[in-house]
């Protein structure tokens, strides 16, 4: 065995050691909310219409060491007036216990896609220990797909409300 | 503007608000996907372009093979989505004219929008316009590259 691989087995070792010894929990959410607002952009910049409205299904992590430092996945689905399915990925992080912004990535994969990057804010307005209601803003770039008109950029701001759930 | 984009525009006075501050226009269509099938989306409006596009540009491209371009003295290529838009309700396409290409080369833009005039069967002829004045600037009437081509209009004679 060669030093390089004993190192890198002894630095493997440390870190499960580590892990093992640690205190560390992740902490698990669940949020729902329905989004809507105002889309624009297209070939010449020039159109706005209403956005569709959003339905986005999402779990959080965190570990309870570092609970400002978030990671949420969510399932996207475009209702009307037209439907469409997708995923977001974002890193989260929480300004105090009503705020968190949160910046990452969006993509619409079904009927057609749209990639791009996507940032926002949550106000958290707490029902009990483990509830609570937000709302928030959000802003959406999709750059990249094949449901842009002849590589246009189409941009949405979106106003959001739901329910969080520490799981 | 359609009923709907008018429905539309309507029901949200912010919307119509911040069109008409920016000078935007309130759409039913930003994405391919906001047109039900067969319908295009052009300058915020879903139009029937597989059968009803002709769009005003500047280089004819002829069955026969050969290509005459011209140029379009209009200099500053006006806005395309709104040529775009004055060319479809022009419209003067008989019969079923598919889909035309882009026009290249001697073309400073794409043409993204079908552009076919067909005049009918016994004849078979077609033309392909590029938009937005298509090399227009260079202001002695000609277009700099007269190959400017549409080398596929995709409309079928007969």
């Amino acid at each position: 065995m060669t030093h390089r691989n004993a190192a890198t087995l002894v630095f493997i070792a440390a870190l499960l050691a580590a892990r093992s010894a640690s205190a560390q929990q992740y902490v698990l959410g669940g949020s729902a909310e329905l989004a809507s607002g105002l889309a624009g952009g297209g070939p010449n910049g020039g159109v706005l219409e209403r956005a569709r409205t959003r339905l986005r299904l999402a779990v959080d992590f965190r570990v309870d060491e570092f609970p400002k430092d978030i990671v949420a996945v969510g399932i996207l689905a475009e209702l009307e007036p037209h439907a469409s399915f997708g995923l977001d990925v974002r890193y989260v992080r929480s300004l105090s216990r009503k705020i968190d912004v949160n910046a990452g990535g969006i993509g619409i994969f079904f009927p057609e896609s749209l990639i791009g990057p996507s940032c926002g804010l949550h106000y958290h307005l707490t029902l009990s220990r483990t509830v609570d209601l937000v709302v928030g803003p959000e802003i959406d770039v999709f750059v990249v797909g094949s449901d842009l008109l002849n590589n246009s950029i189409v941009w949405q701001g979106l106003l959001q409300a739901g329910v969080h759930v520490d799981l | 503007m359609t009923s709907r984009c008018r429905r539309t525009s309507s029901l949200l006075s912010l919307s119509f608000i911040l069109a008409t501050s920016f000078g935007c226009t309130p759409g039913e269509c930003l994405r391919v996907s906001d047109c039900d099938n067969g319908l295009t989306c052009v300058g915020g409006t879903c139009i029937d372009a597989g059968v009803d596009a002709r769009v005003d540009t500047g280089v004819d491209a002829k069955p026969d093979g050969t290509r005459d371009a011209r140029a379009d003295r209009r200099g500053d290529g006006g806005d395309a989505s709104e040529r775009a838009d004055r060319a479809v309700s022009d419209s003067k396409a008989r019969g079923e004219a598919s889909h035309a290409g882009e026009a290249r080369d001697g073309s400073a833009a794409d043409a993204d929008h079908s552009d076919v005039r067909r005049d009918g069967p016994e004849t078979g002829s077609t033309d392909a316009h590029a938009r937005d004045g298509a090399d227009a600037h260079n202001g002695d009437g000609k277009a700099a590259d007269t190959g400017g081509k549409a080398p596929d209009t995709g409309a079928h004679a007969g």
